[in-house]
């Protein structure tokens, strides 16, 4: 999977966006997700992930 | 002084024009921290007319590895952060007009800001931002959020009511936990915010409006990631704060927290009741007996009570270094203050 320009693998285990953000530690986190190009809704994170996508994950931080 | 910026004039879209409008703009930047350092040093070579700046914090030795402005003396001397800014903005460029405030930025602080052009946030907690964020829109002013931690940083200029703004794309205040980095930092990851920061101010400053970034950028410059969204359809009809019936939640009704455990720095910071200015030397009389190493300046007093570090600051506000307990923390503010 191609995630914020780099080429990650990925389990195959990993079948939505919700689990890629558990696998990548994410899902506590305040994260903005686009998917080939197409940003998505929190409630869109059920979608199906494929190996062959593009990922675009922007997480928001605090600190200053 | 004609030949000052004029590596900046030759850049074309900035040119003679450009220049005269920089220095003319009033730029606030909330925090002066590592980010608020960096815009703040940029914007006063760039020769933005005024920039002032709100800050609560002095500064201290851990602050020396990537807040630019301050230097030992400023920690010896125990100097409030903003304090230390002014001074170091003015011997860098003294035709900007630079103003200092040491308090904790409220909405009836935020008052005397209407007529700013620009607001770079360089604040550390989204508490903070979300009330910034009400107030920009509000008073429809560009404002550019920035933050950082360890050798990641993100970057979003929200120009209200033509880009979502931070409660459209963020919805809800995250919980504590989750803003509270102790990672710690390094400083070029600030620089690189920093950079993006003041580019986008620029533009704006000049009003180079079509040159403004449409994405949220975001980069790990140790993991050497980098991450470009466009987030316009994030953008929020029903949005409390730029949608059409604005409520601006964060503004109406904020409640200024008397008690906040400052995240991850084992310190609580207490405030009275009511705001009221306060003669800090007349503590120094006061405390001197029952406490050591005590040190006064005429913005704050710094002392050493058993395992705590106290600092009162002339706003009446007290930090009490050495602990995260709200409950041991009051117990020394009613001992001493109260
Ligand atoms: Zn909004």
């Amino acid at each position: 999977m191609f995630i914020n320009g780099t080429t990650i693998e990925i389990p195959e285990t990993v079948g939505t966006i919700q689990e890629l953000l558990i696998y990548l530690k994410l899902q506590d986190k305040m994260v903005i997700v686009e998917q080939n190009g197409v940003i998505l809704q929190k409630e869109d994170y059920s979608q199906v992930v494929k190996s062959t996508d593009t990922i675009e994950i922007v997480t928001f931080v605090g600190g200053g | 002084m004609t030949s000052r910026y004029s590596r900046q004039e030759l850049f074309s879209p900035i040119g003679y024009e450009g220049q005269q409008k920089i220095c003319q703009k009033h730029v606030l930047i909330v925090g002066a921290g590592a980010l608020g350092s960096g815009n703040a040093e940029m914007l006063a070579r760039a020769g933005v007319g005024k920039i002032s700046i709100v800050d609560r914090d002095y500064v201290d030795w851990s602050n020396l590895q990537r807040q630019q402005l301050y230097c030992e003396e400023d920690v010896r001397e125990h100097l409030p952060k903003a304090v230390a800014a002014k001074r170091r903005l003015e011997a860098i460029n003294q035709e900007v007009k630079v103003e200092a405030f040491v308090q904790d930025l409220t909405p009836s602080g935020l008052s005397a800001f209407q007529h700013v052009d620009l607001i770079i946030d360089a604040t550390d907690n989204f508490e903070t931002r979300f009330l910034l964020n009400d107030f920009a829109v509000k008073h429809n002013i560009p404002w550019i959020y920035g933050a950082c931690v360890g050798s990641y940083g993100i970057t979003y200029t929200i120009l209200p009511h033509q880009k979502p703004c931070l409660n459209c794309l963020m919805k809800t205040l995250p919980l504590g936990g989750a803003t509270c980095d102790t990672s710690g930092i390094i400083a070029p990851t600030v620089a690189q915010v920093v950079s993006y920061q003041v580019t986008e101010a620029l533009k704006i400053l000049v009003e180079d409006w079509d040159a403004l970034r449409n994405e949220l950028v975001s980069f790990d410059s140790w993991k050497n990631e980098f991450s470009k969204i466009n987030v316009n359809l994030l953008k929020q009809d029903t949005c409390q704060t730029c949608g059409a019936n604005p409520t601006y939640p964060y503004l109406s009704n904020y409640s200024l927290s008397k008690v906040a455990v400052l995240c991850g720095r084992n310190t609580v910071q207490i405030r009275p009741a009511k705001y009221q200015a306060i003669d800090v030397k007349q503590y120094e009389k006061y405390l001197a007996p029952h406490v050591q190493n005590i040190h006064c300046n005429p913005y704050l007093l710094h002392c050493q009570i058993d395992q705590y570090k106290l600092v009162l600051f002339a706003d009446g506000r007290v930090l009490i270094h050495g602990t995260n307990d709200v409950a041991e923390a009051k117990n020394i503010y009613y001992r001493y203050f109260a």
